[in-house]
């Protein structure tokens, strides 16, 4: 029984993939997985090895194909959208339709799963918005409309507002796609300080390695004979790391905890 | 029109209506040397003088003795009825046209029908209003002229006045309606439905004016029986 | 608030002004219940005007709640009842009945004379475009192609009337003619009272999708994260926008632009996306415009009156292109 507590999301035999006519197709399967309460875990992979269609798949965004996924001790199909939206929030890369939301309503909308039939919010609604503001420090820009606002800035509204959506599971898609280099670095180090400060566990999927190795407690390691985890100083141990990119391109520093161009190391100019 | 079926009929010739001076079809047609000729009974000015048509088309078919004489007989009786009215001691305010969604259509100031509400020695209200053909007027502006019209002459294609209720109830609002003084050219109908007013009326000016004597002043003639023009009917 | 008050100036003008000249003081006599001068000019404000009035502010608020609805149903800031073609599938159901009754049978042909039945049609047809329309939109993502799409449906309709037309009596053509000019003064307090139930109807199930239309503000996968029931919420929109469309389009022929330029107009005055702000704001900016073109469609003083469909075009086109430059500009 104390597994499960310390389970918030465990698969088993999961297949992902898509349905089609002629068949499905199917991306990854034999996935066995468990996301550990309060952890911040980076899902790591190449482009195209599926890692968008196991978030979404585990978001309920997409059905699996087969297999079981338990989320809270409970089959991800059995619970209803509305229950769903108090255990997981998401912040996903698609772009919001143009409307004239300003970041203040935006961050409001995360309160709807608790708000009553009409969207009313009440004094704790108000309280627990302010609070998501805080703490990414977006206080200057919460009269802006969402459309006037830079992609960092955007992407920390959408942040808090899954803070505000307050759910002990956060799932985050590329978070950091299109941001510069600052921004990444503050994004990932906010979603770090959200793990441990306020202890949600927070599931994102990056192409940011070396901050991912640097901050995640945990990884998922995806490559083409399927997917790998455990914490990220043992998986660095061990070399699945390393083995991430099989190729002769790049290679991984053990030491440094990070990877490197081939060309750059054996060819001096 | 469909032109080659026109042009496997081979006719001898083509009688032409053409709104302006744009004929393409109509040039087609003669290059096929069938000739063609323009009817213009349209533009005519008086009733009358649409009528004298028949002549034209007489000639075609080698009749004008007949069609002189028949012509003759009309202009005669119309003439005669235009007398009989002037002897009329009143002369009823007359409300015209009927209500499609939000505008009155009522003839123009100089079409035939204003023309036939004059010779009939009636005031029609709008008889001062330009134009030949007709007039698209708002409801409350109509409302307000023809309220208290004493009749209402060519009420469109309703033949009772339940009908006339039924289509708008506005219609009941007028003195015309509760003394029952409306009429229609609607009553009589052709074997395929359509209304013998629109089919004959042209060449029978001279019944057409009696029929409205007959409604406005029935006292001149006493013994007429209307042919287009009738009373709505009660139910 | 303001805009309430707003409304109640501009009803009182609507009232005030047609082509009979009624002094502003009988106007307001006529309404208190006191005698005023003329007793024509009670009938023509009382039972002429404003039903007029009133329609308008049904057929104005209906027309721009369904342009607000389509607008964040399709994501489209340029969705809306005539430009989707929406009002077209309106017409096709009108035209069927209409037209296609006199050619197939004669026993529908007392339905096909009543408002319900044109009233009916006109829903049918407009949810039937209305899905399908959906179904193309689910598949194509671009703004301009779903617009293209819609015109498309609207030439599309358009084609069958007028195969419809070539075989049908001329009798019944002109009745269908007639009808898509267009009116807003051809409603006795009866159908007024037919359309005010289906219109609260509307609103009131509008009330139960406000929550769920805001988060679809964020899209449709946001909205689902945050518990929204999306097919329900889909559905209903549909129903409501079909419905408000429908019956609007079969009172009143169809008008153009209202629908779409409505919550334009209104968001620009007012800074909120929120449904519980913006559906009444939208719905009462409706009703004011629609009674704005009406005034102008009177011709204040003269005898004739235009075409509301004309003046609503002129409203609505302008801020159609621009729009389109606007998007450009952002793209």
């Amino acid at each position: 029984m104390k597994n499960k507590d310390s389970h918030i999301i465990k698969t088993t035999n999961l297949s992902i993939g898509y349905f089609n006519r002629k068949g499905n197709s199917c991306v990854v399967d034999n996935i066995n997985l468990s996301l550990n309460k309060g952890n911040f875990v980076c899902i790591l992979g190449k482009n195209g090895i599926g890692k968008s269609t196991l978030i979404r798949t585990l978001t309920k965004v997409q059905p699996k194909l087969s297999g079981e996924i338990i989320l809270n001790g409970e089959p991800l199909e059995a619970i209803s959208n509305p229950e769903l939206a108090k255990k997981m929030s998401l912040v996903l890369t698609e772009r919001i339709p143009e409307s004239n939301l300003t970041v203040y309503e935006l961050i409001a909308l995360g309160r709807q799963p608790y708000t009553n039939w009409i969207g009313t919010l009440s004094d704790n609604d108000q309280q627990q918005i302010k609070q998501a503001i805080k703490q990414v420090h977006i206080e200057g820009i919460i009269d802006k409309r969402h459309d006037e606002l830079s992609d960092g800035q955007l992407q920390k509204v959408m942040i808090a507002r899954a803070i505000a959506q307050d759910t002990n599971l956060i799932v985050l898609d590329e978070p950091t796609a299109h941001l510069d280099i600052h921004n990444k670095i503050e994004i990932f180090t906010l979603l770090k300080k959200l793990s441990k400060k306020l202890h949600k566990t927070i599931l994102i999927s990056t192409h940011e390695i070396n901050l991912a190795l640097q901050l995640a407690d945990e990884l998922w390691l995806m490559n083409d004979e399927g997917i790998i985890s455990g914490q990220t100083e043992g998986l660095i141990t061990n070399g699945s790391v390393s083995k991430l990119f099989s190729s002769d391109l790049i290679t991984f520093d053990v030491k440094l905890k990070q990877f490197f161009c081939i060309s750059v190391i054996s060819h001096n100019w | 029109m469909n032109t080659e079926v026109l042009l496997d009929l081979q006719p001898e010739i083509i009688i032409g209506f053409a709104m302006n001076s744009n004929t393409k079809m109509f040039d087609n047609i003669e290059k096929a040397g069938i000739p063609v000729m323009f009817n213009g009974d349209w533009l005519e000015e008086t009733p009358l003088g649409r009528a004298e048509w028949l002549k034209f088309f007489a000639i075609l078919f080698e009749k004008e003795t007949v069609t002189d004489s028949i012509f003759n007989t009309i202009e005669k009786e119309y003439n005669e009825a235009i007398t009989i009215a002037k002897k009329a001691t009143t002369k009823p305010t007359i409300l015209s046209g009927s209500i499609f969604k939000d505008i009155w259509n009522l003839p123009a100031g100089d079409s035939f029908m204003a023309q036939y509400l004059k010779d009939a020695n009636t005031d029609y209200l709008w008889a001062n209003s330009q134009g030949k053909g007709s007039l698209s007027l708002s409801f409350e502006s109509v409302f307000e002229k023809g309220q208290h019209a004493d009749f209402w002459i060519d009420s469109g294609i309703y033949i009772s006045y339940k009908e006339l209720e039924n289509a708008n109830k506005h219609y009941t609002k007028f003195e015309a309606f509760k003394t029952k003084n409306i009429y229609s050219f609607a009553h009589q109908k052709g074997e395929n439905g359509g209304l013998l007013y629109y089919e004959l009326a042209p060449t029978q000016p001279h019944i057409i004016l009696k029929d409205i004597i007959k409604a406005v002043h029935p006292e001149l003639l006493p013994e007429y029986e209307p042919f287009f023009l009738k009373q709505l009917n009660n139910n | 608030m303001f805009l309430g008050m707003l409304l109640l100036v501009f009803i009182l003008i609507n009232l005030s002004l047609g082509s009979v000249d009624i002094p502003f003081k009988s106007v307001i006599q006529t309404l208190t219940g006191s005698n005023p001068s003329k007793e024509s000019w009670q009938y023509i404000i009382l039972d002429y005007r404003l039903p007029k009035a009133v329609t308008a502010i049904l057929v104005g608020s209906g027309l721009s709640i369904s342009g607000l609805l389509m607008q964040t149903l399709f994501r489209n800031p340029l969705a809306g009842p005539f430009v989707l073609g929406i009002s077209s599938g309106a017409s096709l159901g009108v035209a069927l009945l209409v037209l296609g009754v006199s050619l197939f049978s004669g026993s529908l042909t007392g339905l096909a004379f009543s408002n319900i039945g044109i009233a009916i049609a006109a829903s049918i047809g407009s949810l039937l475009v209305l899905s399908a329309v959906m179904l193309v939109a689910r598949r194509v993502k671009n703004t301009m192609s779903i617009l293209i799409i819609g015109l498309m449906f609207g030439s599309f309709t358009a084609a069958i009337i007028s195969v419809l037309a070539y075989f049908s009596p001329a009798e019944k053509l002109q009745q269908y003619v007639f009808w898509t000019f267009g009116s807003l003064g051809n409603l006795g307090w009866n159908e007024i009272s037919i359309l005010g139930i289906l219109f609260l109807l509307c609103v009131g199930l509008l009330i139960t999708i406000i929550k769920p239309l805001n988060s679809l503000l964020l899209g449709e996968n946001y909205a689902i994260s945050l518990g929204v029931n999306l097919k329900r919420t889909r559905n209903l929109t549909l129903i409501i926008t079909g419905i408000l469309t429908g019956v609007i389009t079969a009172f009143s022929g169809p008008i153009a632009f209202i629908g779409l330029a409505v919550p334009h107009l209104t968001k620009l005055i007012i800074k909120t996306s929120n449904h519980r702000i913006l559906l009444p704001a939208v719905a009462i900016t409706g009703a004011i415009l629609m009674l704005i073109s009406d005034t102008i469609a009177q011709l204040p003083t003269s005898e004739y009156t235009l075409p509301i469909n004309a003046v609503t075009s002129l409203f609505g086109a302008p801020i159609v292109i621009w729009l389109l430059i606007k998007k450009r500009a952002l793209n």
